[in-house]
């Protein structure tokens, strides 16, 4: 996305803001994901279960994709930077099963005056990679 | 990856708790795909428990829909496969309550490796996002 046609992003009151599939802990359907900041980087993480599989008790790629890039676009918020994603690439390393943890980091790449790039991994609780995604944001603004 | 052995004994049309696709999944998408040519498509009209931002469809919902009709258009052809690689482009934001076009093709299939492109617009034909994907086949029929 080059330029930003949806609600002005700078309006979000994003302490009382809890609706977000990924992050927002009054949707009831969703992740209830807790992002943290780490120094540089951000963490978060997830237990999947039976409802966020794909193939029968194999966690669906694209919840892991949203996964990755709910705490990549982390990065840039806890900076205080509005962004939306512009462009993500991911790579599927191994499955991961129903039930068991799954533990991400993000952290910022590369910065220029309107774009971001972050990077993400996925891994379990024996550092088995699962999964790591890479992201070009665009600046909406600063809040 | 020894486990896609075990997937792939399974019947693949039966994965009723699929988040994209399952009927029995409470908080799935429920996606309902058919062929169209060489396409395979879908609708979907996303409600607000779907948004990131504020009356924004998720992104990671947006590549959650392109990878399950990129999957479903790679099973069309008999192919029952993995994805491993994917890449996004986000055009423009879908809003709640828009109605949401998808539909993917395979473009090639070389060993093991399926590579397939897909999309999703608006009724408009506004383009939303599109996708290119690699897919490993664990199954064929």
């Amino acid at each position: 996305m080059k330029e930003w046609n949806g609600p002005p992003l700078r309006d979000v009151d994003l302490d009382n803001y809890t609706m977000c599939f990924a992050c927002g802990r009054d949707n009831p359907i969703g992740l209830k994901l807790k992002l943290q900041r780490d120094g540089e980087a951000v963490r978060t993480e997830f237990t999947p279960e039976e409802q966020h599989q794909g193939w029968p008790g194999v966690v669906h790629g694209g919840i892991i994709t949203a996964i990755l890039d709910e705490a990549m676009s982390y990065v840039p918020l806890f900076q205080g930077l509005n962004c939306v994603t512009a462009k993500m690439e991911i790579r599927l390393h191994n499955a991961a099963h129903v039930g068991q943890q799954l533990f991400v980091s993000s952290r910022i790449t590369r910065k220029t005056r309107k774009l971001i790039e972050a990077r993400a991994e996925m891994v379990l609780e024996d550092s088995t990679p699962v999964a790591e995604g890479k992201s070009i944001m665009y600046i909406v603004e600063e809040a | 990856m020894s486990i896609w052995k075990d997937i792939a004994l399974q019947n693949p049309k039966d994965v009723p708790m699929c988040f994209a696709c399952g009927r029995d999944n409470t908080i799935g998408l429920k996606l309902d795909f058919h062929q169209e040519g060489e396409s395979v498509k879908a609708e979907f009209i996303p409600g607000e428990q779907y948004q990131g931002w504020p009356g924004v469809v998720h992104g990671g919902l947006i590549c959650t829909m392109l990878d399950e009709v990129i999957g479903y258009a790679a099973g069309y052809q008999g192919l029952y496969a993995v994805t491993v690689k994917m890449e996004v482009q986000y055009r423009k934001p879908a809003m709640i309550g828009q109605r949401l076009l998808l539909s993917a093709m395979v473009k090639s299939v070389n060993g093991r490796t399926v590579k397939c492109d897909g999309e999703i617009r608006l009724e408009d034909d506004t383009l939303i996002a599109e996708a290119y994907s690699e897919l490993r086949i664990i199954r064929t029929d």
